[in-house]
């Protein structure tokens, strides 16, 4: 009994995971995602004027749709890549991470994740660091520039640079020259409780600076919207949270974009 | 998305199966008086009956304890355990504080040294030290009342384990018993989302952590 009873305590040793805290930062598993996925969906979509892409968002705590979200879109042989809208987790915790994490990882498109509200809390950011990248980050598929941004300005001190008006400086005098148009993801859409007052117009402005804005996408709202936020023309598309069984499809040409949300 | 360490859920299940022949034959082996404190009486009663050290657990890297056996055959104990994780897996250094209630049905004694606890299970409720803008019991105001709904500063775990224990006979010894234990730990949030997810399997949300009790001898 007392050698049966060791061998079980060696097995589990070696066979289970253990957690310091809730909130460490240990990772287990896949890392740095985007800088495998972002050259995979440039050289994909490269010399390309027409593609398609998913967007979803706000995937927290919904494990079932998540899944039954990645066997629908690999059902499809016509999406080029998946944008995530972010707000991968509720509570910011590194196994809410590696759980969704293993999920979108059996997705047979290349995709890429936004930092989320959610996903921002406690040591949320870090994790999401370590897993994905930063979180201010932009690639191009076909001619058009996809400009992707941390916009919780509510989750950081005050005076913190969220959004980050450098990167977008930066993204501007770096624009590259074989592109000509650009869209802007973001988790918070401006004017929402994350990104308010001057802050919400200042980045819409500097937003319209990038050539040939053709479309702002967000999520954070949890329901498929589509806003004309400013009163200026550039809407705001808005996705609905996964549990809703909903995303939105893009199709980019060389006349501009449509899109369609679907229910799966 | 079952995670491939799922192997340690039949390892459970074979170690509880195996051990109940054991239990059902409890009553005639079972020496009750090896968890019994019959030396400890008066103001003695409030001093700890053992000390732990604990790996992993959701309260840090390592902590440690100090408790109290009781119960009519010491079937319950109860913790104050101190953690600390280091800085390598967070933003800072954090030292966590947890109190923790267990509660152990059977003891089955093997021989005249050696006595299994083949089912061990218990509630803990954990703390962590930390900036209050990051870790929080109330929501800071400006959510504006209630955004998150829930608490970053305290999760609550619900566990199973076993445990083995060596029995000191040595009149000289200061240790009446040396106990390793293993635990398996789910805190309620992922037990929340395991109730509405069917894709979770119970390996993605256990936890395994592993420690040693020193039984005192007062």
């Amino acid at each position: 009994m007392k050698n049966l009873f060791y061998s079980i305590l060696c097995l589990f040793l070696t066979a289970c995971q253990s957690e310091y805290h809730a909130y460490d930062t240990r990772i287990d598993g896949q890392r740095h995602i985007h800088a495998k996925q972002i050259p995979t969906i440039e050289t994909a979509t490269k010399g390309k004027s027409s593609f398609r892409f998913a967007f979803i968002t706000d995937t927290q705590r919904w494990y079932d749709d998540s899944e039954a979200l990645v066997n629908h879109l690999n059902g499809k042989d016509d999406i080029d890549f998946v944008i995530h809208g972010g707000d991968l987790t509720d509570w910011g915790l590194r196994a809410e991470f590696e759980l969704q994490r293993d999920i979108f990882r059996h997705l047979k498109q290349p995709h890429v994740v936004l930092l989320g509200n959610h996903d921002c809390l406690v040591t949320g950011e870090l994790i999401y660091e370590e897993i994905y990248g930063a979180p201010d980050f932009a690639f191009t598929a076909g001619d058009v520039r996809f400009i992707c941004l941390n916009t919780n300005a509510l989750e950081y001190p005050a005076g913190s640079n969220v959004p980050n008006f450098d990167f977008l400086a930066e993204e501007l005098t770096n624009y590259p020259a074989e592109v000509r148009r650009t869209i802007a993801v973001m988790h918070a859409a401006p004017l929402s409780d994350q990104l308010s007052g001057d802050e919400a117009v200042a980045f819409h402005e500097t937003l319209n600076q990038f050539p040939n804005l053709m479309v702002c996408i967000a999520g954070h709202d949890h329901h498929y919207k589509v806003n004309d936020l400013f009163e200026d023309g550039m809407l705001y598309i808005h996705g609905a949270s996964i549990e809703k069984r909903s995303y939105i499809l893009f199709t980019i040409d060389e006349d501009g974009y449509k899109y369609e949300e679907i229910l799966f | 998305m079952k995670r491939s360490y799922s192997k340690c859920w039949v390892l459970l299940v074979v170690a509880l199966l195996g051990t109940l022949p054991l239990v059902a034959q409890s009553r005639a082996v079972v020496c009750p008086s090896q968890r019994l404190h019959a030396d400890y009486a008066g103001w003695k009663r409030l001093m700890p009956t053992h000390f732990k050290a604990q790996y992993a657990g959701g309260m840090g890297v390592a902590s440690v304890a100090f408790g109290w056996d009781y119960g009519r055959k010491n079937q319950f104990e109860t913790d104050l355990q101190i953690g600390y994780l280091p800085k390598e897996y967070s933003t800072q250094n954090h030292a966590t504080f947890s109190l923790r209630q267990h509660w152990m049905p059977w003891n089955i004694r093997c021989c005249d040294r050696f006595g299994i606890e083949p089912f061990s299970c218990g509630l803990y409720a954990s703390l962590i030290t930390g900036p209050g803008e990051d870790y929080w019991m109330r929501e800071p105001e400006k959510y504006e009342g209630s955004y998150y709904r829930f608490m970053t500063r305290m999760r609550i775990y619900l566990y199973v384990g076993q445990r083995a224990t060596y029995y000191i006979k040595r009149p000289s010894s200061a240790l009446r018993s040396v106990t390793l234990y293993y635990e398996l730990s789910a805190k309620e949030v992922d037990l929340l989302a395991k109730m509405t997810n069917s894709a979770l399997g119970l390996s993605d949300i256990f936890y395994f952590s592993c420690g040693v009790k020193f039984g005192l001898k007062l």
